[in-house]
Parts: C-alpha cells; structure tokens; sequence
C-alpha cells in the first residue's frame, strides 16, 4: 500500500521481494493470499496487480489527483470516496465522466469528509453484489 | 460501482437493472459507508492482522448490515 500511495503504482512481485527480504514467489504467494482476503484481484493470465484497493493499477474512470499530481486511479466509483483515508490531511481530489455523456462529475475530499460534490445531485449505483463473502464476487 | 450526476442519470445508464435499484443512494450515502473501519483502516502497517481479528470482523459485519439497509 505505501508504494502505490506514494507512486500511483503496485509493485511487481519481482520489485517487492528485495525489499522484504523473500523469494520472488514467496512475495507473489504473499500478493495472491492478500488479495483473496481483500476486494483486490490480479490480471487475469499474468502475475501483475490489477487492483489493490481503494486504487487500481490499470487506469479506470476516476481520476485521483492529490497535491496538484494526478497519479492515482480508483478501483470504482465506491471506492474513490474511501481514497482520502490513504492521504492524512490532505485534499483529494476524484474527477470521473459522466457515463451518459453529460459534464464530468467531481468531487473533493479530505479525511473521509466531502468538500465539494459537484453537481450537489450525484448518486452512487451499482449493478453488482457488494461484500466479498463468496470467492467469485469481485468488489467492483 | 460507479457514480452518476443524477439519479435520473443512473436510472438511464446502459447497465441499469431495477433488481439493484436499493444501491441507488445519494453519494453522501456511499461515503458515510466508506468511512468504516476496514476502509480507513486500509494503512495500517498491521492491517491484515487487524482485518482478520476480532476488530476487523466486526466492522466486515458493520459493513454488510448497512448493506442490507
């Protein structure tokens, strides 16, 4: 987690493993067990994190922009509204378009409180299952 | 999981499905449930071992109860 907050991006397996002192497959074992545990899941056919929430490693829709940098991509919509927690005190940023073709949506946020919701009208939806009870319902 | 500009807008989405149409909730909604536990939680050094204790399991069932508001 503290690699991708500071850089915008999951480590490879292969870069974690030095720094923890293991076997590159002692650090992806290590990857996969936390993520069947959380909403996170790697991309399909290959050993690379594809979401580590609240971000994702792949660009998605919503943007994340803190101290003026844009580096960060949320998992979904829900979980961009949990990214401030991984920025103590500061403010972040989410922009996101509109699915529909409208004006964008954005949002600011500091320490899990909105700033700013613009427009004052913006809903969350999802057509999925939330939770992670079952092994095949992904957090997105 | 996306956000929307309205709920007008959702309801008009390509992907909509009126049998989840109770996740349809204003975005204050969503952060209020964004702010448990094993969301902010998520930097702790010691999360994992936090997520599968006593701690974390409560607020994993806090999570769901609210879902199912």
């Amino acid at each position: 987690m503290q690699e991708i907050v500071a850089t915008g991006v999951a480590p490879h397996y292969a870069e974690l493993a030095p720094r923890l002192g293991i076997s590159p497959n002692e650090a992806l074992n290590r990857i996969e067990s936390i993520l069947a545990i959380t909403p996170g899941w790697m991309h399909p056919g290959t050993d690379y994190i594809a979401s580590f929430p609240p971000f994702n490693n792949q660009p998605t829709a919503y943007r994340i922009t803190v101290r003026g940098e844009q580096r960060w991509f949320a998992q979904c919509g829900f979980e961009a509204l949990a990214c401030s927690w991984m920025f103590p005190g500061e403010i972040v940023d989410i922009k996101a378009p509109c699915l529909l073709g409208d004006d964008s949506l954005h949002l600011k946020m500091k320490d899990g409180e909105l700033v700013l919701v613009d427009p004052e009208t913006i809903v969350g939806y999802t057509r999925s299952r939330l939770g992670m009870e079952e092994p095949d319902q992904p957090f997105r | 999981m996306n956000l929307f500009r309205s709920e007008q807008h959702a309801q008009q989405w390509k992907d909509w499905d009126q049998e989840m149409a109770s996740t349809l909730r204003p975005v204050e909604w969503w952060t209020e449930t964004f702010r448990n536990p094993i969301f902010r939680n998520r930097n702790r050094s010691d999360y994992l071992t936090w997520l599968t204790g006593e701690s974390g399991i409560s607020a994993t069932a806090a999570f769901h109860d609210r879902l199912q508001q």
